[in-house]
């Protein structure tokens, strides 16, 4: 295993919905470990291009290359089972059940008998969720719902995750923590963030790609991008960058 | 010679039929998309309606464009009364239509009796390419391509037929744009409901009307339909087009229900590969 | 009232609930000493319609599949059972065959349509499309060359003459009561067994797949093969059903497979509540009371008021009769609660 090869690359990404390119063109690469975040405008792309990593969306063009294998077409279990864990835009969990069940679900996925229990009780203990087990999923608030879907991901133990806008309708206090929470899951895996709120980068940004337009507009560290005369050009209009 | 003349009329034929019997259920589909399970018993009225209308005197095509509009006001009725209601829950849509479909059989057994009623017609066969060809039947050819030919002239010439397209495509806009969309679904599924009703009818001579008739064609429509895809015409022909030429060739040789499973077959195959159908992944046309 | 597939139906039912089942129990067990036999011929046919009432709930409540083609397996199991006694004189094996095979037809059929993933309307519609081509298939077999070893198949008049089940150690039928206490003790049995299947490791990951496909395929579940799991097992049950149905009648025919068999079903489920697995059980038992006492009616008029049963429901209690009485015992009693 060749490590200095990308753990996720795409080529040439494309995936287009009749005559407009939500992705248009994409060359990706993300190294083992690394904590990447992406940036850009409403419907530049960012979200369809994580669902085509995860396998909810088929892409038009292009290759997407995980560890070296090409996994376009491959049904999105196959892609969770290698290790590709989402947190999506709107939380995609199961509403009708409860917290304490969404997380034996995710536990059972990989595992079988007291390593069930074991994985939840870290969890818990790790998020801090222990009071709202007994809650149905879809009575929580859309911060509670977005920190189960982030907690039934961690117990999956994916080597890659994928948080579209973890901090999105969060406080300032629960967005401090999920920034702390992303940065203790970079020691076990690689992580790409996308993100609106610049607070929220500012705390975990390393290397950041800005995307407009289905297309990558800049890829640089977090001070050259929030710098760059361009990526302010793409934002204006939109919350200051300070 | 014969046999390529006479398979090839039999596949016209069996094309025809199939967009015949499809075109209202895929345009209440493609607006709605709503698969009216009553479909096939709006089709049954209109045979009746003719079947009534031809032995009280009225000559034929009077008596199917009689059928047609009764049909298509019954449609309007069963939309305000049930439909309206369902928008968007498309299973309890599904449900309630196939409750209308089992009233509307059990009703008119009850009114008119199980046995079926008849038509007595008088165009009789000719004779072309050395094959014998039941006038009516090529009547029945020709008479679907008007009405396919008409569909799509009122969506692409008139203001009306504008409307219901962009509400088709984008109905949040369409609205907001001013089409009132909810006079539009009333109109869509009336109309709908009235090419079922003059398909029923214009199957009557061949056919007859008895209580259960629907049910008898309803399963190649749906398939059709479903295969078809969300754009009422082009999905339409395409399906009846392929299924057509399967269904004739293999009810000929064998039988009516082999013909049957093996469209089942093909259209499950091919959902496999395109499941929104031929025309699924076409965002404009019709 | 209990919401069996509630969010919590993960927790080990109550023991109230298994009093409910021991009294089930041991009311089936003594009923024959204190009923005559038309009630207990009413009430067996009733447990295997209720068999058929649980493959449906089950299927359409936890696993979230609407099929309108669970007659096709009560309808084969029957007929499979039939041809197969009929053409051997043993009635055991042909009794298992006949759950079996059509258990096999629907993991295929069920191969098909699930790994195609076709989405979930259009499997409904195809599952009412594959029972209006059964029904259309044997209703054209009159003639004397449609025969399965030396049995004919009948078209419409279907078979008569299927033997009742033989018992094994003396070779003797099955008696009335017999068949009262096999036709109970399955239906009770598939409904204990259903209701704790949702405790085990395949139940709850089916309510999860039915609560999110997405997710749990998300998080690595082939939600596939749970699903053609489910619709098999379901399958398994409505051919039990058939079978049962006829050794009960000693008779099969097309109409287990029609359009009236198949409304009927999904009637007991939608009046009884999705939301349970007793709920259809009860809604069967109150809907064929109703048949009963509207007493012979033609097939016209059986036709018509499905039709409006399900339209009624549909439009005005779509959570079921059961729930709905119940949401609305409870509102009254919060109105009581409240005015104190």
């Amino acid at each position: 295993m060749d490590v200095a090869a990308p753990i996720l690359e795409t080529q040439n990404l494309e995936k287009r919905f009749g005559g407009v390119a939500a992705v248009d063109g994409v060359n990706f690469a993300l190294r083992r470990g690394e904590l990447r975040c992406l940036i850009g405008p409403n419907g530049a792309g960012k979200s369809t291009f994580f669902k085509m990593l995860t396998g909810q969306v088929r892409p038009t063009h292009g290759r997407i290359l995980l560890e070296g294998d090409d996994i376009v077409g491959v049904e999105p279990y196959a892609i969770a089972r290698r290790g590709v864990g989402i947190k999506n835009q709107v939380p995609i969990v199961m509403n009708g059940l409860t917290v304490r069940e969404n997380l034996w679900l995710a536990a059972r996925a990989r595992r079988k008998g007291a390593a069930i229990a074991a994985a939840i009780d870290a969890i818990i203990e790790r998020l801090d969720i222990g009071a709202i087990l007994g809650r149905f999923v879809g009575e929580l608030a859309h911060g509670q719902r977005q920190w189960i879907e982030i907690a039934m991901v961690i117990v999956c133990e994916p080597n890659i995750v994928l948080l579209d806008e973890p901090a999105a309708g969060m406080s300032d206090e629960e967005t401090a923590r999920t920034a702390a929470l992303v940065l203790d899951l970079n020691k076990s895996a690689t992580i790409v963030v996308v993100e609106h709120d610049m607070q929220f980068i500012r705390q975990i940004a390393r290397t950041v790609t800005v995307f407009h337009q289905g297309r990558i507009l800049v890829e640089d560290t977090f001070q050259n991008v929030v710098a760059n005369p361009v990526v302010r050009d793409v934002y204006v209009g939109r919350q200051g960058v300070t | 010679m014969d046999l390529v003349a006479t398979t090839a009329y039999l596949v016209i034929y069996s094309v025809a039929l199939l967009v015949l019997i499809s075109l209202g259920l895929a345009v209440i589909f493609g607006m709605m998309k709503v698969i009216n399970l009553a479909h096939g018993e709006f089709m049954m009225l209109g045979a009746y309606g003719c079947v009534f209308a031809s032995n009280a005197g009225a000559p034929l095509w009077a008596a199917t464009a009689l059928s047609a509009v009764l049909v298509g006001a019954f449609g309007v009725l069963v939309e305000r009364l049930i439909i309206r209601f369902l928008y968007g829950r498309i299973i309890d849509t599904l449900l309630a239509t196939w409750g209308l479909s089992l009233f509307l059989v059990g009703g008119v057994t009850t009114v008119f009796g199980p046995q079926g009623r008849s038509l007595s017609t008088s165009f009789g066969n000719v004779s072309f390419g050395g094959v014998n060809l039941s006038v009516y039947n090529l009547i029945l050819i020709g008479v679907t391509a008007a009405v396919a030919w008409l569909t799509w002239a009122l969506a692409r010439f008139t203001k009306v037929g504008l409307i219901v397209r962009g509400t088709m495509q984008e109905p949040d806009i369409a609205s907001a744009l001013g089409a009132n969309r909810s006079l539009t679904y009333m109109a869509t599924f009336g109309y709908g409901a009235a090419l079922a009703g003059f398909a029923g009818a214009v199957l009557a001579p061949i056919t007859g009307a008895s209580p259960t008739m629907g049910v008898f064609f309803v399963a190649k429509a749906f398939i059709t339909v479903i295969v078809g895809g969300h754009l009422p015409l082009m999905g339409t022909l395409a399906a009846s087009g392929l299924f057509g030429m399967i269904d004739g060739i293999v009810s000929y040789r064998w039988s009516s229900v082999l013909g049957e499973v093996s469209v089942l077959v093909v259209a499950v195959v091919l959902l496999r590969m395109l499941p929104s159908g031929i025309t699924g992944r076409f965002r404009s046309g019709l | 009232m209990a919401r069996e597939f509630a969010a919590d139906a993960a927790i080990p039912p109550r023991w109230s609930w298994w009093l409910f089942v021991a009294a089930l129990a041991v009311t089936l067990i003594a009923m024959p000493d204190f009923t005559d036999v038309s009630l207990q011929l009413d009430l067996s046919i009733i447990f295997v319609l209720a068999l058929l009432a649980l493959s449906m709930s089950f299927l359409w409540g936890y696993v979230g599949i609407l099929s309108f083609g669970q007659t096709i397996f009560f309808g084969l199991g029957g007929y499979s059972y039939a041809i197969l006694a009929l053409n051997t004189g043993s009635t055991l094996w042909p009794f298992a065959a006949a759950i079996c095979l059509p258990m096999i037809f629907a993991g295929v059929f069920g191969y098909f349509v699930i790994y195609g993933r076709i989405n979930d309307i259009y499997l409904s519609v195809i599952t009412l499309v594959v029972t209006l081509i059964f029904e259309k298939s044997i209703r054209s077999t009159s003639g004397p060359e449609y025969v399965i070893g030396n049995v004919r198949l009948n078209g419409q008049n279907g078979i008569p003459g299927v033997p009742g089940l033989l018992l094994p150690w003396d070779g003797s039928a099955l008696s009335i009561d017999g068949v009262f206490y096999l036709a109970g003790g399955m239906a009770l049995v598939v409904y204990v067994g259903l209701r704790l299947l949702l405790l085990t490791s395949f139940g709850r990951i089916i309510v999860g797949i039915r609560e999110n496909e997405m997710r749990m395929e998300l998080m690595g579940y082939d939600s596939r093969v749970y699903k053609l799991t489910a619709f098999v097992l379901a399958a398994g049950i409505a051919a039990l059903s058939g079978a049962l149905y006829a050794v009960w009648g000693n008779f099969v025919a097309p109409e287990m497979f029609n359009l009236n068999q198949a409304a009927q079903v999904v009637i007991w489920v939608i009046v009884g509540g999705r939301s349970t697995l007793i709920g259809p059980v009860v809604a069967t038992g109150l809907v064929q009371y109703f048949s009963n006492w509207l007493g012979t009616v033609s097939i016209g008029q059986v036709t018509l008021v499905l039709g409006l049963v399900l339209l009624l429901f549909v439009l005005v209690f779509p959570r079921g009769l059961l729930p709905t009485i119940g949401w609305a015992f409870d509102k009254c009693l919060s109105k009581i609660a409240g005015r104190r």
